[in-house]
């Protein structure tokens, strides 16, 4: 992050635009799945799990959140709430950022307040489902491989998730959040679907009410209140490094008088 | 007051390390609940507003300028204050793990 990051994120940052020049030295970092046991993740606890995040953020809060994005929200509702073949599927080439995911649970007219009042729907037909609906500030979402959707079912009114291969199927499409003043290098969309049909066999299997939702957020807001310590370290680290440098150039410029 | 800006952030961000590690830890006893990850990521978001406008503060007129790193924590502090639930959804889940009451709409 250092040595990587650090020296071209500012300018990204500027940009609104996403660093792809460094994917492959952060695949090479290995924390693909960190805290997951198996499916090819890096294992690990959850004290190491937090102690990557505050490292990621304090170095840049943006990276941090494409990683909790596509490694926390995404790999960890495959985690917690697929089956034992939906892991076996998806979870190894996504551990390899082969594949990256994104999470829309968010909708344009309802934000944290989904778990009430979702407005995207499921409607199953024999083994097909039928998603309609919106979802935004979805980070990952204008270029990822791989949506986990959440939607009301018709049938029983609960919420359920849904594995959608985004960039093949029909009726899916995204629209990039532009001019944001936060997380610019984080590319956020806005999806739409219309008549989005998705098999049976890529329900996540072990989420059938909101409260299987749940269970990914606790753990994902565990992993911001680490990222948003990191944010305070970097903060802190550079306004002292600028005030010590400032401090030395004033007291050089009063010994010369 | 420059080395009281910085006291100040450094104290916020102790207490969220101290806080965090400790969620950790329940976390790594299977113990750790909905409300607790809430708390903590309500609360850390929150001194994490505070400490970044100080550092911006310190900086004057460069706080606002990407290239000395402050201002891209700044803004950026106010996206984790929002997302992955509002403040105000962590205070909702805390208060009805404290009273037993829910209060969401």
């Amino acid at each position: 992050m250092e040595t990587k990051v650090q020296p071209v994120i500012n300018k990204y940052w500027s940009d609104d635009a996403f660093p792809f020049e460094l994917l492959p030295s952060f695949k090479d970092l290995g924390i693909g799945g960190l805290g997951y046991e198996g499916y090819g993740c890096a294992s690990g606890s959850q004290k190491l799990f937090g102690f990557v995040a505050m490292e990621l953020a304090r170095v840049d809060a943006s990276i941090a959140t494409f990683f909790g994005v596509h490694s926390g929200l995404a790999m960890g509702s495959i985690y917690l709430d697929g089956s034992e073949e939906q892991k076996q599927k998806w979870l190894p080439p996504m551990a390899r950022w082969e594949k990256i995911g994104c999470f829309g649970l968010t909708e344009p007219l309802v934000g944290s307040g989904t778990s009430g009042g979702m407005t995207t729907t499921a409607k199953r037909e024999g083994d097909t489902w039928t998603l309609n609906g919106q979802k935004r500030w979805i980070g990952n979402a204008p270029w990822c491989d791989v949506s986990i959707i959440w939607a009301r079912d018709l049938g029983d009114n609960q919420v359920k998730g849904f594995i959608v291969e985004n960039k093949s199927t029909p009726g899916f499409s995204v629209e990039k959040i532009e001019h944001k003043i936060a997380l610019k290098v984080v590319q956020n969309g806005q999806i739409t679907l219309k008549d989005v049909r998705v098999s049976e066999a890529n329900r996540l299997q072990g989420g059938n009410s909101f409260r299987d939702t749940a269970r990914v957020l606790r753990m994902t807001r565990y992993m911001v209140g680490w990222a948003s310590t990191g944010i305070q370290m970097g903060a802190f680290e550079a306004t002292l490094k600028y005030a010590q440098e400032r401090l030395h150039s004033a007291s050089r410029s009063l010994r010369s008088r | 007051m420059i080395q009281d800006l910085l006291a100040k952030m450094l104290a916020n961000l102790t207490a969220c390390q101290c806080l965090m590690l400790r969620l950790a830890q329940l976390d790594d006893e299977g113990k750790l609940g909905d409300h607790h990850a809430a708390l903590a990521k309500a609360f850390c978001t929150a001194k994490s507003r505070e400490t970044v406008s100080w550092g911006r503060e310190v900086l004057g007129g460069n706080g606002i300028v990407a290239d000395y790193n402050v201002a891209r924590f700044f803004a950026d502090a106010e996206a984790l204050y929002s997302y992955e639930g509002t403040y105000q959804m962590q205070n909702l889940i805390v208060g009805k793990a404290i009273t037993g009451h829910g209060a969401f709409v």
